[in-house]
């Protein structure tokens, strides 16, 4: 289980296969662009500066995915979601999405349960308590963290996300990737 | 509420009280035991029906 943040890669490497392993969907809506394969191929065969910035995304992903494990193997409820909002303030802040130390938070309570791992009753007491602590605010789908170092002394996360390094990227031959994008 | 079967304790139920929660004054199944450790529970309206579904989980 995974949640997308706009600017994620719905796993890139899938155009390898035949048929997807997994599905994906929406919980609020969404702007979604499909990139064809031949796209990807003439990336991966020509721009490798492109390619590892794309492997990059890759290692990002199996990173979160890795926390992930850690959250449903070994941590408390409270941890759990405590990471979840320390992880999507990160990744949403990487894209812009973070106003005031707010982002939009479209889930609903047995959304968290689901993909935490959890009961709706564990994750409306969790929420009660965060709130309770003063280290949350959420309503009307708009989630605060109020106080971020106290929510990270909760689990102790580490931002263990690799930085993006390659900042200044050329793009060679943008005008050829972009009008494959556009006619895909 | 401790839910015991054949002397043994299986299962330990509270009673839903505060307001956030979806339905409150729903049985939860807070903690169970055995054969129901680590059941994922749906919530009880009442006593009756979380006996019949602990019940269906504890049959050999």
């Amino acid at each position: 289980m995974a949640f997308f943040v706009p600017g994620d890669f719905c796993d890139l490497n899938v155009f390898i296969l035949d048929q997807m392993d997994h599905s994906i969907g929406t919980i609020s809506p969404c702007h979604v662009v499909e990139i064809p394969r031949h796209a990807i191929e003439e990336i991966t065969a020509h721009h490798p500066r492109v390619t590892r910035a794309l492997m990059w995304c890759a290692l990002v992903d199996g990173a979160v995915l890795r926390e992930w494990l850690v959250n449903i193997g070994s941590r408390q409820a409270d941890q759990r979601i405590a990471h979840l909002f320390c992880e999507l303030l990160l990744r949403l802040d990487a894209v812009g999405r973070v106003t005031d130390n707010s982002y939009a938070f479209p889930f609903t309570q047995s959304d968290v349960a689901d993909t935490m791992g959890l009961s709706d009753v564990q994750v409306s007491r969790t929420l009660r308590e965060l709130r309770g602590r003063g280290l949350i605010h959420l309503k009307h789908r708009v989630l605060t963290i109020l106080d971020e170092d106290q929510l990270k002394s909760v689990l102790r996360v580490q931002s263990q996300l690799p930085p993006p390094q390659e900042r200044a990227l050329e793009w060679p031959a943008t005008s050829a990737v972009v009008s494959s994008v556009n006619g895909g | 509420m401790l839910v015991i079967a054949n002397g043994l304790l299986v299962a330990v139920l509270v009673r839903l009280d505060a307001p956030d929660h979806e339905r409150p004054g729903d049985w939860y199944m807070e903690a169970g035991f055995g054969r129901l450790a680590g059941a994922r529970a749906p919530l009880f309206a009442t006593l009756d029906e979380a006996t019949r579904w602990i019940r269906r989980r504890l049959r050999p």
